[in-house]
């Protein structure tokens, strides 16, 4: 890192910091970034859970995971049927496996199959 | 306890219907307004004198240049009076230099007005008040007080400026007897040291070189120069005429015309005041020195330290300190009506408890504090920074009022406007040699600082329209209401204050409610969540790891993104806040996170910030 770099650190958002620390651990861990995965079809995506959204009781139940690498565009998991998951925390490494849908500027993967890292 | 102490020093609040005008008879009124003006006399003889004498190296030579040059300032009083007459009949609401230039001579013009005048009134209280102390520690039993001359003078800035905040009037009968006992007892001194000259013998104060550096008894020379110098000292002669031509409506039926006949009055004794000491300075042969002044030097020679002398040395710190009181009344009102006009911040134009402009008086305070501090409470040192600002606003005022009789061509017009031409002139001429003359020694300072606050004026203004334009709207404008309404509620943890805050927001009816929990460690957010299923509300509950353990920044994030999604809501964040009470110390055990995070979200464009109380009762535990 440069001079340059370092100073420009210093004044830099946290947004920024995050997204330089997460590119750089979820580089290579899934088949692509999220920001170019391909949409409607299979995929491995990986980042790390950033925030979770419990639905109420009345209704039916789903918990949508918001996971982010840094790349720009973050996935957003949703499970439906499930009120919580172990294991699926706030801050904790994922690897999602499915499909993919542009909803916005996010990624929306229905039901994915994942790994806690 | 400080609304106490505060109505210890400063007394009750007055109701604005409280206010009240007084008229003042013109013997009154004489006193009052000329304080200011004749006060000056007990400082101008003796800087007349530190220029010339000193810049001669010699007293004789520089004596025999003081009673001329005095006769030139009382000229330019003659003349400045009576241009100021025009003015009172001309503007009998009150017609200060700021506002004559401002109807005549349009923006600019007016505010190197208002700047010159605000710089003058600060000079007034650190000159008068400088100069008054300097009476008092020239009697020589005081005279050990010397080494405190700084601090008697802040001691006395301090006292006048708590009876302004008082809200002393301007009026009051008492402060006609100061002045009085001072004009009577300065005639009894120069009558009686006059006539022992002409029909007696007196002898010159014995001179002694070692009190006065730099400085023969004979010799020297004396260029033109130095005698404008001398001469620019002496005007300061001339400061406070202009007050009366303020004050028009305080006075009786006719206004005008008492007022008139009162300046008039008022020029008579100043002239007759200055030209007599100027002449008995000649007869003395006072040397000015920082120690005495020169006006005790003969009051002593000639009476000794009876109490004649006594009664003239406080008298002239009495009628000093109410000079300085003047200003105390002119800058606040000059100020506030700067202010109204959007030249100032609008808190100059706030009256206070006591129906003073409080703002402006601390602000004068400090300032004169400041200028006593800097020159170490030396009348001496301050003389040069002061006539350029009084002539300055005379000009413009002056100028003005030739405009004024050119545009009304009311009867008599061009007598009035000759007068004012000649005024106009005379103060101009003496605006640049007080300028040139005083440069280097200190007139520089205000001649930078005038414009200085110029821009500032204008800065302010500048900001000041530009928020009303963008205020500003007519009926055609008013926008459609928002459709649709988003509430974020913020959640620590589970507690009844949160309940309250969740209530508060569904009795809204938004058309979108969140709760949302800024996590910072697993932990944490496992057991919101728990609870949230425990609890069962019907609001979703959204988690969002803060990896850096920030609360403000993951809130904004998290409400940029609402934005992108429902872009036609209006968000409002609403914040549980339990309350130990305002003044609990308790208060430092909580960690205000709230107040930082409203203070943030302040800034956020459509975005309303909802504090919702729970009221813990301090002591129910």
């Amino acid at each position: 890192m440069g001079l340059r770099d370092r100073f420009r650190k210093l004044g830099a958002d946290t947004v920024v910091i995050e997204s330089e620390r997460l590119s750089h651990r979820y580089e290579g861990v899934g088949d692509t970034p999220i920001a170019e995965a391909p949409l409607r079809e299979r995929t491995r995506l990986a980042g790390e859970i950033t925030s979770i959204r419990v639905v109420p009781r009345a209704g039916s139940p789903s918990l949508e995971v918001t996971v982010n690498d840094g790349s720009g565009t973050v996935a957003v998991a949703v499970f439906t049927g499930r009120r919580s998951i172990p294991g699926i925390t706030p801050s904790r490494g994922i690897v999602l496996d499915g499909v993919a849908r542009r909803e916005r500027a996010r990624l929306i993967l229905l039901n994915p199959a994942y790994t806690l890292r | 306890v400080l609304t106490f102490a505060k109505r210890v020093l400063i007394g009750r609040p007055l109701a604005t219907a409280e206010q009240e005008h007084q008229r003042l008879p013109k013997t009154i009124a004489l006193a009052t307004f000329s304080s200011d003006a004749i006060s000056s006399t007990a400082y101008a003889t003796e800087e007349i004198l530190f220029v010339i004498a000193v810049g001669a190296s010699s007293l004789a030579l520089g004596l025999s240049k003081l009673v001329p040059i005095a006769i030139v300032v009382a000229v330019l009083l003659a003349i400045v009076s009576f241009s100021y007459r025009q003015t009172i009949f001309a503007y009998p609401s009150g017609g200060g230099s700021y506002i004559v230039s401002r109807e005549n001579l349009g923006e600019n013009p007016s505010l190197v007005a208002g700047a010159s005048l605000l710089v003058d009134y600060i000079l007034t209280v650190a000159v008068s008040i400088s100069s008054g102390v300097a009476a008092i520690i020239s009697i020589p039993t005081f005279r050990s007080f010397e080494s405190q001359r700084v601090l008697l003078c802040l001691v006395l800035v301090a006292i006048v400026t708590l009876a302004n905040l008082r809200g002393i009037k301007e009026s009051g009968r008492v402060f006609a007897v100061p002045t009085y006992i001072y004009v009577v007892s300065i005639s009894a001194l120069v009558l009686y040291g006059l006539a022992r000259s002409i029909f007696g013998h007196i002898d010159p104060i014995e001179f002694d070189p070692e009190k006065v550096e730099h400085m023969k008894e004979v010799g020297g020379s004396l260029t033109l120069f130095m005698l404008a110098r001398g001469f620019s000292s002496g005007a300061v002669a001339l400061t406070g005429v202009e007050a009366i031509s303020n004050g028009v409506p305080a006075f009786r039926r006719p206004e005008s015309k008492n007022a008139a006949t009162t300046l008039t009055f008022m020029a008579l004794i100043l002239g007759s005041l200055f030209l007599g000491l100027s002449i008995l300075a000649h007869h003395l042969h006072p040397f000015p020195s920082h120690e005495e002044t020169i006006n005790s030097q003969m009051a002593r020679a000639l009476f000794g330290e009876s109490p004649l002398y006594w009664i003239i040395q406080f008298s002239t710190a009495g009628i000093l300190v109410l000079a300085a009181n003047t200003a105390y009344a002119d800058f606040p009102r000059l100020s506030s009506i700067i202010s109204r006009d959007g030249y100032l911040p609008r808190q100059f134009g706030n009256r206070g408890d006591r129906l003073v402009f409080s703002n402006g008086v601390v602000f004068l305070a400090a300032a004169a504090g400041v200028l006593i501090v800097i020159f170490g409470g030396i009348t001496t040192k301050l003389i040069p920074l002061y006539a350029v600002g009084v002539f300055t606003s005379f000009t413009l005022s002056q100028t003005g009022m030739v405009r004024h009789h050119l545009k009304e061509r009311e009867e008599g017009w061009r007598v009035g406007a000759a007068i004012n031409g000649v005024g106009a002139v005379a103060t101009g001429i003496v605006t640049l040699i007080v300028g040139i003359s005083k440069f280097t020694s200190g007139a520089w300072v205000v001649i930078l600082v005038v414009p200085l606050i110029i821009l500032l004026f204008k800065s302010i203004k500048r900001h000041y329209d530009g928020i009303s334009t963008r205020l500003a709207i007519t009926p055609a404008e008013v926008p459609a209401e928002p459709a649709r309404h988003t509430f974020v509620v913020l959640v620590s943890r589970v507690h009844k204050g949160v309940i309250e805050a969740l209530n508060y927001a569904h009795s809204l009816r938004p058309d979108h409610l969140v709760a949302l929990h800024i996590a910072e460690d697993e932990g944490e957010h496992e057991h919101i969540h728990r609870q949230w299923e425990e609890f069962g509300f019907s609001v979703p509950l959204e988690i969002i790891d803060s990896p850096y353990r920030e609360l403000i920044r993951p809130v904004e994030r998290y409400l940029d993104e609402l934005d992108e999604r429902w872009s036609t809501d209006r968000i409002t964040v609403v914040i549980p806040e339990f309350v130990v009470g305002i003044r609990s110390t308790a208060n430092i055990l909580h960690g205000q996170s709230a107040l930082g995070l409203k203070l943030a979200l302040l800034d956020r464009k459509n975005t309303i910030v909802t504090s919702v109380p729970f009221h813990v009762g301090e002591g129910d535990d």
